[in-house]
């Protein structure tokens, strides 16, 4: 086999060298193909668009899986950018951009029903899989079934288990989601990035009774976008390449992600030139990658910002805690000004007002960061009786010492804000309680000891975001989503129960006019804002690095890779 | 001699039970499987119980070990959460054949491991190969010159080596030679992978990348076991046949190479021997650090998610090798010293 | 019996040694630790070992005098965020770190920590492994082979990985690491003091003061065990490097100790990416580490060359991570 391969091979060798001798109108001489890509024949398409160039990309984390359904990892969502588009995807200022839907639905389009439940949407005929298939509203609908299947071990059903009746084909070019109940957050968790090939999944399916084994999992050669899968290997690399069916065909002629598991390592394939494109790299990596003068750090949102949670449930925070004056207090004793000037890049970092700072439009303009004063700190705890009574440096009321058990995960950065917290905490007489916990026990729920979802803090620092770029995370603040005993699985860790912001978020989360949902937004943040139930520390891009090697690169927060159809290597 | 494998054998197989009771045991602590899935924000909770039903984590411990070993095709098995058992199970256990599926892959654990096998081999080979030579070569060198300057120099270089951390080696080579000699314009290395995309897989690239992780391993290898041979070979000089012949006025270089080495190479030999099963685990930080797609990335990455059916397969995998290995050394040592028989 | 590796006539240095060693010509009665002591001091190699431990300990002891910066109570050393990432300098001498703060006063305290780690995981494993592999000799038959069979899976297994899966089960942190990488060894010392154990059992003073009903136990400690001393010694204080290397690793995997805590392997692993900025946040961590490691090697090996040539193979295997 492989000796007639080899045969095969320089046969083709041969055969190019006469022609050439003869010096008759040879076609211009193919790249070396000895990319062990010898199984395939080396047949010339003269047809063709001229692809050229290899775009290198580093990933720290190798995906899991490259079906949606099985996979939860972002470093595998971002590559469905190159060969699963969905119905639309976003651009650098993260607004929709119509991908397989032949526009974004809305209400003036006809797009939206006027109560919010139904949702049309029209597909472009001439989208094809990229063995030539249609794309067809059938595909999304074997989606949708497949989601819901029991015979699948899909990782998660959201939004489809709880907000979607039905998704249905009713021809090949119209998709009707109907809702069960108006969902804001449509348009960034239905379908905007994925879709399955019902040709290829669906004798799968029939045949093992599950698609959770389907070998399209792992190398999934059809896909539809402006590349297509080519070859994964495990622990190496993935290949993508250019994909001639696709609407936007691309320039490229593949796209190579290579797994860096070692960020160290990383930075020095970035600073070598062995890669073209790098993420989640550190601020003050930012100075040395630059230096070169190749090289290009670019910070996009995606959406994430760091901040403080306080606790302010009755039954298990500080006392302290229940005071508006104290929150505040703690906001304004802390120099947080300083923090992301010495430990991080403050052009990149700046201390971030609202929960939806790296989320615009949904951030609110008006509002200030808290400022940093002290004095002003010492007076609010004192108005509040919070004083030393007994002189050891710490403040007390009736027999409580004013020590709050400040935890996060165990990001060194995050102990790192921890340690100079702590100094400045003690100049306004607060004590401070350090805790970590490792990621998988910081996060878990109610019954699996998670000691947020339990009540075990004051303060909790981390980065969270919404369905970015969508704004929605009600269930944060929602009075019968605090966690308890008995609501286990509740999502309001902080137990934060206040009328007014209880029924804006839920009238938000039913409100599908972008500018009144805005408007609603800058309500919520002015109330946190005011009752001091979020105090933001710093915004949290995404850092990456691009080599000029490669142009036109203009990455986005919610879909990074979207114009990798535009890409070019650099002549 | 047969007779001798076939007892060996026999007694290898309690043994592998044994630890793979042990194994899964230890599973059991390291932390829950669908705690974060991979994803940057947490996971809900629902999604996780109905995870750990469908997958079978909800089972008790030894029910989930003997689904591992035998399988569940003849069970039904509850996946829509109604509390009755519908769907009929599909694992047919590691004792038919099937390793079972990566929790995080939902690929065939054998296949995963097959992908990263021959990469590992390639590195650890070759790294193994300079080892060999290099140690060889210095120990017989430094045994024939005992406490002179070159000596002297091995031994000092050769425990520096072995002194040092080996990601902080690996780094500061990469340090060098890759980036550094980039910047000044000197004939430069690879940073990370086996081979650059827009060259392709070529046997000149696969080595170009080799040189700095086989460099890392053998550099602190070279010294132990250059150590070894030197002292193997000094004790082998010392004795009383070895004095005479070289009294008798035989060249050195053939009393060493005909009658030295040989007798000092037997416990060389059982050490590299030894060794060999072990290779197949990979180099857990020298991968990381170069990006090298092996077995002992594999094991680190799903180490991270309690990858349990992929950790289990890596460590029966080396422990299977562990047992054949030892047979095969023992039955090569009574092959090249004939005082040893095999009963 | 007395064929020590350096008594070579062919080499000059050796005869040199001779002449120095005055202790040739007067074969008077010498207790065996004199003689080894002596051996070892005329291990030029061993000496250098000697005196670069004897510095990190001193070191250790005398930090608070020697460091610029001490930690407060809880370890925390204070940072001084408008001095970051200096290069060295007389005032710093090995510059600071990202946080400002000065690498030699945490190198200084991070030697305390590094001494630990050897001391208590090979400690750990001593006392472990010696138990196991005296009544595994002891008894012998069934105890013996359960015990053995144990050892022979642990061996069964590369140490970092084993190390690694016994992390995973009880969580990270530096104590956590120091007892896996204590549990990763037992099995050598199991397996010296067992073959000291059988060897002394068949002498004919063992099975006399048997018969005369001794008690087993102290019979055990008082005249079987001193002859396992000289090999576990060989073995541990190179286990002793091995130890810090090993939790060095699991540090740079973030699977040992953690930050605050200045652990050379530590402060390697997160001053990482600063390596092309600042090298020396880099570099100074690594070679401390080196240095050290390298003391107890020499120390171990001149140990080794003192108390018995034969045992030239005890724990020379690297650690192929």
């Amino acid at each position: 086999m492989k000796r007639n391969l080899y045969l095969l091979l320089s046969l083709g060798v041969l055969a190019s060298m006469i022609l050439s001798a003869c010096g008759g109108a040879a076609p211009a001489t193919e790249p070396p193909d000895i990319s062990g890509d010898a199984t395939e024949p080396a047949v010339t398409e003269p047809a063709a668009p001229a692809f050229s160039g290899t775009a290198t990309i580093t990933f720290t984390q190798e995906p899991d899986n490259l079906n949606y359904l099985y996979t939860e990892m972002w470093f595998s969502q971002i590559t469905r950018d190159f060969w699963n588009k969905g119905l639309w995807s976003y651009d650098e200022d993260n607004k929709p951009v119509p991908e397989i839907a032949a526009e974004i639905p809305s209400v003036e389009n006809g797009g939206l029903s006027e109560d919010g439940k139904t949702i049309t949407i029209k597909l472009r005929d001439d989208v094809a899989w990229s063995d030539g298939e249609p794309v067809t509203a059938e595909d999304f609908a074997f989606s949708f079934e497949m989601v819901m299947s029991d015979a699948n071990v899909v990782l998660t059903r959201y939004p489809f288990d709880e907000y979607v009746e039905s998704v249905t084909a009713e021809d090949a070019t119209t998709l009707i989601v109907q809702l069960k109940e108006p969902f804001a957050p449509w348009l960034t968790t239905i379908f905007d990035d994925w879709v399955l090939p019902k040709h290829i999944l669906q004798p799968v399916f029939e045949a093992e009774g599950t698609i959770d084994n389907a070998e399209w999992n792992k190398a999934p050669t059809v896909g539809v976008g402006p590349f297509v899968f080519s070859e994964w290997e495990s622990g190496s690399h993935i290949i993508f390449k250019a994909n001639p069916n696709w609407i936007r065909p691309p320039k490229l002629e593949q796209v190579f992600i290579r797994i860096v598991p070692d960020d160290a390592a990383q930075e020095a394939a970035i600073i070598a030139g062995d890669t073209d494109i790098g993420v989640f790299l550190s601020s003050d990596q930012i100075e040395k990658l630059e230096a070169g003068g190749d090289v290009d750090v670019v910070a996009v949102s995606s959406g994430y910002s760091e901040g403080w949670f306080p606790n302010v449930n009755p039954d298990t925070a500080h006392p302290a805690m229940l005071d508006v004056r104290v929150r505040k207090a703690l906001a304004l004793a802390t120099d947080r000004f300083t923090i992301v000037k010495d430990l991080l890049v403050q052009e990149v970092n700046p201390v971030n007002v609202t929960f939806w700072d790296g989320a615009e439009p949904y951030n609110n303009p008006a509002l200030e960061p808290y400022p940093y004063d002290p004095e002003e700190a010492k007076r609010l705890l004192d108005e509040a009786g919070w004083v030393d009574s007994n002189g050891d440096g710490t403040r007390d009321k009736d027999g409580v010492e004013l020590v709050l058990r400040y935890i996060t995960n165990d990001r060194e950065l995050r102990k790192n804000v921890q340690a100079v917290v702590q100094q400045q905490w003690s100049l306004v007489g607060i004590g401070a309680e350090l805790q970590n916990y490792s990621s998988d026990v910081f996060w878990n729920g109610y019954n699996d000891g998670g000691p947020q979802s339990q009540g075990l803090y004051d303060i909790a620092q981390y980065s969270s975001v919404g369905f970015f770029p969508d704004p929605e995370i009600s269930y944060n603040w929602l009075c019968d989503a605090i966690s308890s005993a008995d609501n286990p699985d509740g999502g309001n860790w902080q137990g934060v129960c206040i009328e007014e912001l209880d029924a804006l978020l839920k009238e938000q989360a039913e409100t599908l006019d972008i500018n009144k949902r805005i408007d609603l937004y800058h309500q919520i943040s002015q109330i946190l804002y005011d009752e001091v139930l979020y105090i933001g520390i710093w915004l949290d891009p995404d850092l990456w690095s691009i080599n000029d090697h490669l142009q036109n690169v203009k990455l986005s927060g919610a879909a990074p890779f979207w114009n990798a159809h535009e890409w070019e290597v650099a002549k | 001699m047969t007779t001798y494998i076939l007892r060996r054998l026999a007694q290898a197989i309690p043994q592998l039970f044994i630890i793979s009771i042990i194994l899964f045991t230890l599973m059991q602590g390291f932390g829950d499987p669908v705690a974060t899935l991979g994803a940057r924000t947490p996971p809900k909770a629902e999604d996780k119980e109905r995870l750990r039903r469908m997958l079978g984590l909800d089972q008790p411990a030894y029910v989930q070990y003997l689904t591992w070993l035998v399988g569940n095709d003849w069970q039904k098995i509850d996946m829509d959460g109604d509390g009755i058992p519908e769907t009929n199970g599909r694992r047919k256990g590691i004792l038919r054949g099937d390793w079972s599926n990566s929790l995080v892959t939902r690929r065939p654990v054998l296949e995963m491991i097959g992908d990263r096998l021959p990469n590992t081999l390639i590195l650890m080979g070759a790294a193994e190969i300079v080892i060999i030579i290099f140690s060889l070569a210095l120990g017989l060198y430094s045994a024939l010159r005992p406490y002179s300057l070159f000596d002297n120099l091995v031994t000092g270089l050769s425990f520096i080596g072995y002194s040092m951390p080996v990601f902080w080696l690996a780094l500061m080579l990469m340090y060098i030679f890759a980036v550094n000699f980039r910047a000044w314009g000197l004939p430069y290395l690879p940073t990370v992978g086996m081979f650059d995309p827009e060259a392709g897989k070529t046997p000149a690239e696969l080595i170009r990348h080799m040189i700095l992780p086989v460099a890392t391993l053998s550099i602190i290898s070279i010294a132990g076991y250059s150590r070894f041979v030197r002292s193997s070979m000094l004790e082998v000089l010392s004795q009383d046949y070895v004095r005479t012949a070289r009294a008798k006025g035989v060249r050195t270089v053939y009393v060493v190479l005909r009658h030295a080495l040989p007798n000092a190479a037997l416990p060389f030999i059982t050490l590299i021997g030894l060794d060999i099963p072990f290779l197949l685990a990979g180099a857990i930080v020298t991968e990381r650090i170069f990006a090298w797609p092996g077995m002992g990335r594999l094991f680190l990455d799903h180490t991270s998610r309690a990858d349990f059916p992929v950790l289990m397969g890596i460590l029966m995998l080396v422990s299977i090798a562990v047992v054949i290995f030892q047979i095969i050394t023992d039955v090569v040592y009574s092959l090249v010293d004939p005082r040893i028989r095999l009963e | 019996m007395t064929n020590t590796i350096p008594e070579e006539p062919t080499s000059k240095s050796t005869l040199s040694q001779l002449s120095n060693s005055e202790g040739i010509t007067t074969p008077q009665a010498q207790s065996p630790a004199r003689l080894v002591l002596r051996r070892l001091f005329r291990n030029k190699l061993a000496i250098v070992g000697l005196a670069i431990i004897g510095t990190v300990v001193l070191t250790a002891i005398f930090a608070p005098v020697l460091a610029k910066q001490t930690p407060d109570k809880n370890g925390i050393f204070k940072t001084y965020l408008r001095e970051t990432k200096i290069p060295p300098s007389l005032e710093h001498p090995m510059g600071t770190d990202d946080l400002g703060r000065d690498m030699l006063s945490l190198i200084i305290y991070g030697s305390r920590i590094s001494i630990r780690i050897g001391f208590f995981s090979v400690g750990l494993a001593i006392i472990i492994g010696v138990i196991l592999g005296a009544l595994s000799g002891y008894f012998g038959g069934a105890v013996d082979n359960i015990i053995m069979r144990l050892m022979d899976i642990m061996l069964a297994f590369p140490s970092i990985l084993l190390a690694l899966v016994i992390v995973a089960v009880i969580g990270p942190g530096l104590l956590n690491a120091m007892i896996a990488v204590g549990i990763v060894s037992i099995p050598t010392y199991a397996r010296i003091t067992r073959a000291s154990v059988i060897s002394e059992r068949s002498r004919e003073y063992v099975q006399a003061s048997r018969a005369l009903g001794a008690n087993s136990f102290r019979l055990l400690m008082q005249h079987i065990l001193p002859n396992a001393l000289s090999p576990i010694i060989v073995a541990g204080s190179l286990g002793i490097a091995t130890a810090i290397l090993d939790a060095a690793g699991l540090g740079f995997l973030g699977l040992g100790a953690q930050p605050p805590t200045p652990e050379w392997g530590l402060l390697l692993s997160r001053n990482k990416t600063h390596i092309f900025t600042s090298p020396w946040m880099v570099i100074f961590p690594g070679i401390s580490i080196m240095f050290l490691v390298l003391g107890f090697n020499l120390i171990g090996d001149g140990l080794r060359d003192a108390l018995d040539p034969r045992l030239s193979n005890v724990g020379l295997k690297a650690p192929k991570t």
